[in-house]
């Protein structure tokens, strides 16, 4: 069955992740046609599955690669090329919370971070971008974190390589705007997912209570968001960076 | 180094910077040419990419400095 979004593909990089996953979801319930990334074969294919279930009329393809590694990126995009879809969104969820303080840093670590955070969105914005030209038209969606603006001690690496991403989005929107391609970012708050899954009952009521409407956010509340900006719907919308925290971001 | 369709990359130019056919000689450069400046490099990239199925590496985007580069440089894909 043709719907709007038929003739529409949107890469999603983390797609088996808590925000990754339900961006899948409702994209897929949408009807874009989608480009699954994600570290694991295995889980991919879950992925896959499950979203086949909500819709059978797309086509999906999987991806695996670790986006901290250098020089993954260029060949992930040579399968984009083979699989002959129209290219048309860009999500980029992949990332992993790394926490210690400043004089526990690793070298190692530090760069790991902002290749995986900082680097590979610039890399997946050039190649997703070219693709996106071809048509004249597209949307990429960075995830970023309420942390880049305000902080947080003990997470000065992932808060620096993520508000990396505010510069990076305007700037991008200023390059390709005039090419019909959008630029945005989300900054989710404290969303339940694996990636915060270690913090206790204890903390996360804490954060429960610094946000206005008194509850953590779900993967879901970020998805919508997403979902919103690669849509039509959003077709003035560009090089903004729009939290989705339940108001954590005041004093 | 295969042969490739000049035309087919003279077209991609012609479409991409907005320029006449007659326009595209060997001679035609990057930042030479009033339209040919990063803007319309960029778009010049996926139009030749999107013309011969191919990924460019960006060493190669980088280099494409002038039609007669271009053909030498899409003829190694």
């Amino acid at each position: 069955m043709q719907t709007l979004n038929s003739n529409k593909t949107i890469l999603i990089t983390g797609a088996s992740g808590g925000i990754g996953f339900a961006s899948a979801k409702l994209l897929a319930l949408a009807g874009y046609n989608l480009i699954l990334h994600g570290r694991n074969a295995d889980k991919l294919a879950e992925v896959k599955a499950q979203l086949l279930t909500t819709n059978s009329a797309i086509r999906i393809e999987c991806l695996t690669a670790d986006l901290a590694e250098l020089g993954v990126i260029a060949s992930l995009f040579k399968q984009v090329q083979q699989f002959k879809l129209p290219l048309y969104g860009l999500v980029h969820c992949a990332g992993s919370l790394y926490e210690a303080p400043l004089m526990m840093l690793k070298p190692a670590e530090i760069h790991q971070q902002l290749q995986l955070h900082v680097a590979s969105a610039i890399e997946l914005a050039q190649y997703a971008s070219r693709f996106m030209l071809r048509q004249k038209q597209g949307s990429i969606v960075f995830v970023s974190s309420v942390v880049a603006n305000q902080g947080a001690a003990g997470q000065s690496v992932y808060a620096a390589a993520k508000s990396a991403l505010s510069g990076l989005t305007k700037s991008l929107a200023k390059e390709l705007g005039a090419q019909g391609i959008r630029v945005n970012c989300v900054s989710p708050g404290f969303i339940q997912t694996e990636l915060v899954a270690h913090y206790n009952e204890q903390q996360q009521q804490a954060l429960q209570q610094q946000t206005m409407l008194k509850r953590l956010g779900q993967a879901d509340d970020v998805a919508e968001l997403i979902e919103f900006l690669l849509s039509d719907k959003a077709g003035y919308i560009t090089a903004q960076e729009i939290a989705v925290d339940g108001g954590l971001t005041l004093p | 180094m295969t042969e490739i369709n000049t035309d087919k990359l003279a077209e991609a130019f012609v479409s991409a910077l907005a320029i006449d056919a007659a326009e595209v000689t060997d001679e035609l450069a990057y930042s030479q040419h009033p339209k040919w400046d990063s803007t319309a490099h960029m778009v010049l990239v996926a139009e030749i990419e999107a013309a011969f199925d191919i990924m460019l590496d960006t060493d190669d985007i980088i280099d494409m400095s002038s039609f007669a580069k271009a053909k030498e440089i899409v003829a190694k894909y």
